[in-house]
């Protein structure tokens, strides 16, 4: 694999990170089994809620480095400077030696429509120059069309004109941004993510990163709800993940999940199942570019400790994690 | 890259039928009791709709739904409009089958949330207008000027909070100011004795709207006040204006 002709600072890091965290971050504290996880508006310009602040507080020294999920503030034209007094918050609730990076959702890889991504990138290279993020990720997924917002963003057409679409919209989407991107693979069957075409999902993600020619995220959740959909569970669960762009895969992601009447769903609600801890053992030494494994979206309640059920599969992810962290390098 | 062939959907194509899927009941309706075959426009969909997994669709158009009903400000639109659905309510006109019927409008189709595929209309925009559509001219006064009313709220809360805006406004009564925007409209007294609010007895009231930044003001306005609105300048109306300016809001 080359990565020369893309590369952008930050580009080299190459040194392993460890376990990070990542943290959808919506305005107005959050919603449901969410509430008070997210920003809150203050007169200072909005700030980290307390229950967010009390877990970083208790867990913020079992990261290696931080991240945060873009949400809109507002229907105002996103500006550097109406999020940074709230994500200074964010950034200094996490030990100082902690590295940083940013998971966009408006950079919309996936959409086959004609999309001005030049606004969302100018403010995310203002972000990265303040804080100095390592990465920028996001799904390869639809996340609005025709300027509809979508629940929960859909896979990209796995129709080769879909594929093609894909490529160009990634490879500008690195070519825009300043800092590295990370492309995640995208998530399916989730209660509400339908898709068209009959492309093997993991073949196009390996042509698009190959064509491209940018870094991956792989969301172990994703991986399983693909492998699910397939009707590869259980021993098969391995079958064709060695097909995915391994070898540009930076970071791996682990949310909570769940099967629910029968369908994998990536619920986001902190517990993770054992077989993604399994699927995480297996890809750790396929990876020989990885940078760190985010642990997505953990579950606290107002004292930010751990939900009970998520504690022991946490345990898990931490010491495998924190064994491949101190490991030879590949 | 494998050449896609001529039987494959273009870019265009592909997001027409991904949006004709979340907003077309009726198209989700034969589809899952049709079948792909029967509802395909030519071979190219069919190979689309073929692999689509109707739950799946069901629920993200459903979840879609819900997501417009919560958009805009605060609780969304029936926060943003609630004489207004109350009044068309007790017409017939009940919550649930108008916003099924809003999505698929004409007036759904001018709504963009996300600015990168080009600007729109906000949501309350479209919403207040197919409503509009939905009362039919043979309304009485009060409905319509209520929906006007509780439009101008949230247009004018937006201008004065979420600048700038990602949307357009198409109301044509909105004008500059020199700090923000400003609008006048008339409301009958029988709409302001429905708000709560203090008319006059004069037949046509004036009603004027001011946002400027992170403050909005609103009510029922003399003569000479709306003299600021005039079209053609004037003593009165300048008066009027410098009147304002000195209380912050023009």
């Amino acid at each position: 694999m080359t990565q020369t002709s893309t590369e952008r600072p930050g580009q080299n890091q190459s040194q392993r990170l460890g376990l990070g965290v990542l943290i959808d971050m919506p305005w107005g504290g959050g919603h449901l089994g969410r509430r008070g996880v997210g920003f809150e508006e203050t007169p200072g310009g909005g700030d980290i809620t307390p229950r967010v602040r009390a877990f970083l507080g208790r867990y913020g020294a079992d990261f290696g480095y931080g991240a945060l999920a873009f949400q809109p503030r507002s229907r105002a034209v996103a500006r550097a400077a109406d999020y940074v007094r709230a994500y200074d918050g964010f950034f200094e609730a996490l030990p100082a030696s902690a590295g940083r990076a940013f998971h966009q959702t408006e950079l919309n890889m996936g959409t086959p429509e004609r999309y001005d991504r030049a606004p969302v990138a100018e403010f995310t290279n203002e972000l990265a120059a303040r804080y100095g993020f390592l990465w920028v990720v996001e799904d390869l997924g639809i996340w609005s069309i025709r300027g509809y917002p979508l629940p929960y963003p859909l896979p990209p057409p796995l129709t080769e004109p879909g594929l093609e679409i894909a490529t160009r919209n990634a490879a500008q989407a690195a070519r825009l941004l300043d800092i590295p991107l990370h492309v995640e693979f995208p998530g399916f069957t989730e209660g509400g993510s339908f898709f068209v075409g009959r492309l093997d999902a993991f073949e196009y993600f390996a042509r698009l990163a190959d064509d491209a020619d940018v870094w991956v995220t792989i969301d172990v959740g994703h991986v399983l709800s693909y492998q699910w959909l397939r009707g590869r569970t259980g021993p098969d669960m391995l079958d064709g993940v060695d097909r995915l762009p391994l070898a540009r895969c930076r970071e791996l992601h682990l949310s909570g999940c769940q099967i629910v009447n029968g369908k994998f769903r990536d619920l986001h609600h902190g517990v993770l199942l054992d077989e993604q801890i399994e699927l995480t053992e297996y890809l750790l030494p396929l990876c020989p570019n990885l940078l760190g494994v985010s642990y997505e979206d953990p579950m606290y309640r107002e004292d930010g400790r751990l939900v009970d059920k998520s504690v022991a599969n946490y345990a898990r992810l931490r010491t495998l994690v924190g064994a491949w962290h101190r490991g030879p390098a590949a | 890259m494998t050449d896609p062939g001529p039987e494959s959907l273009n870019g265009d194509q592909l997001a027409d039928l991904i949006t004709r899927l979340l907003l077309d009941g009726d198209l989700r309706d034969r589809l899952a009791s049709e079948g792909a075959a029967a509802v395909a426009a030519n071979a190219a969909e069919l190979e689309c709709l073929e692999t689509v997994d109707l739950e799946e669709l069901d629920t993200a158009a459903r979840r879609f739904r819900s997501g417009i009903w919560r958009l805009g400000r605060e609780g969304g639109l029936s926060f943003t409009f609630p004489r207004s659905l109350r009044m068309l309510a007790e017409a017939g006109a009940e919550g649930p089958a108008l916003l099924s019927a809003f999505i698929g409008s004409r007036q759904f189709g001018q709504f963009r949330l996300v600015p990168y595929a080009g600007q729109g209309l906000c949501v309350e925009e479209c919403f207040a207008s197919f409503l509009l559509n939905v009362a039919g001219n043979n309304a009485s006064s009060v409905v319509r000027e209520t929906i006007t009313h509780e439009l101008m709220i949230a247009l004018f809360t937006a201008l004065a909070t979420e600048q700038p805006l990602s949307f357009v406004i198409g109301a044509p009564s909105i004008i500059r100011t020199d700090r923000g925007h400003a609008a006048l409209c008339s409301y009958s007294p029988t709409a302001l004795a429905a708000w709560g609010e203090n008319g006059t007895e004069a037949s046509a009231v004036p009603y004027a709207y001011f946002a400027v930044p992170g403050r909005v003001a609103r009510g029922v306005v003399t003569s000479r006040v709306a003299a600021a609105f005039e079209a053609a300048p004037t003593a009165g109306g300048d008066a009027a204006r410098r009147q304002l300016s000195r209380r912050g809001l023009w």
